[in-house]
């Protein structure tokens, strides 16, 4: 949290490995903005109502020594970075952590709208990027007139959710539900984030239909296959 | 899978690769196995 100290950021690492058989405190998460909707999440520009500018770490260098600090313990962290400059700052973070330091699984959670330029930064900081297809196909139609479209305008609303470029570019995706916000059924999830659509509703028009993923994409697990023991936070999808 | 190994493992009544995203949607899950036990078996599918 924005405020925290060195001391509070120890008591957190200590707790790292506490749980039982099928729960365990794996790691931290962290957050550098809100949502979209209600004109909270961090964006290098303002949506059309002049909000989403602020980052929730007032001073965001201060985010950055947090990441560093639980990075160099090989503790695993997830930042909720949903606007395009949160998104940045988060990878600003991870490139500026010095070379050779503990190995783990880092992720950003629930990014939304990335421009170009963040693409192939995001894959070589190895971060994964965990998006949830129904946030897409639930709440951001294809004629852009919701609240989420509507505050972002065409350009971003068109650069969002970006599955298929991100993973071409060579970034381990995470995909998940973010329920209770929208539904937790994993099947309908993998179904989305192949069709753009909602599954079952054959007359939606698909949601930049280039981001589909295939059945494999959507399907396969890397980073148990790949790299056993590396340390991370619930199960992924990679190349 | 081999036996005496204790896999988790889900049983869907489709193939999650080959069939349609739609009708994985509404795919039903058969069994699930965890640790090589069942904890899950839907009413009518073969044990």
């Amino acid at each position: 949290m924005p405020g925290s100290s060195e001391q509070d950021w120890q008591q957190l690492a200590e707790q790292i490995g506490l749980g039982g058989k099928r729960r365990e405190v794996a790691g931290m998460k962290l957050f550098v903005d809100g949502t979209v909707d209600n004109g909270r999440a961090w964006l290098f520009e303002p949506d059309a109502y002049g909000e989403s500018v602020a980052p929730f770490w007032p001073r965001p260098e201060e985010y950055a020594a947090a990441v560093r600090f639980f990075a160099a313990r090989g503790i695993p962290t997830a930042t909720h970075a949903i606007g395009d400059a949160g998104v940045a700052a988060v990878l600003e973070a991870f490139e500026s952590l010095p070379p050779g330091g503990p190995q783990a699984v880092h992720r950003i959670e629930h990014l939304e709208t990335v421009p170009d330029a963040l693409i192939g930064r995001f894959a070589r900081t190895g971060l994964v990027a965990s998006m949830q297809p129904t946030h897409c196909t639930h709440f951001s139609p294809a004629d852009q007139t919701d609240n989420w479209s509507t505050r972002l305008g065409p350009e971003r609303a068109n650069n969002a959710w970006r599955c298929a470029d991100l993973r071409v570019a060579g970034t381990t995706l995470g995909l998940g539900s973010d329920w209770p916000i929208a539904p937790f059924e994993p099947l309908p999830i993998l179904a989305d984030a192949q069709l753009r659509r909602r599954s079952g509703h054959r007359e939606e028009v698909p949601i930049s239909p280039g981001q589909a993923l295939t059945a494999r994409q959507a399907r396969s697990k890397a980073i148990p296959r790949t790299q056993p023991g590396l340390r991370g936070i619930g199960r992924l999808l990679g190349p | 899978m081999t036996t005496g190994k204790r896999a988790d493992f889900t049983v869907f009544d489709t193939d999650p690769l080959l069939a349609a995203p739609d009708e994985l949607a509404a795919a039903q899950v058969l069994a699930t196995f965890v640790d090589g036990r069942v904890q899950h078996l839907a009413v009518g599918a073969v044990r």
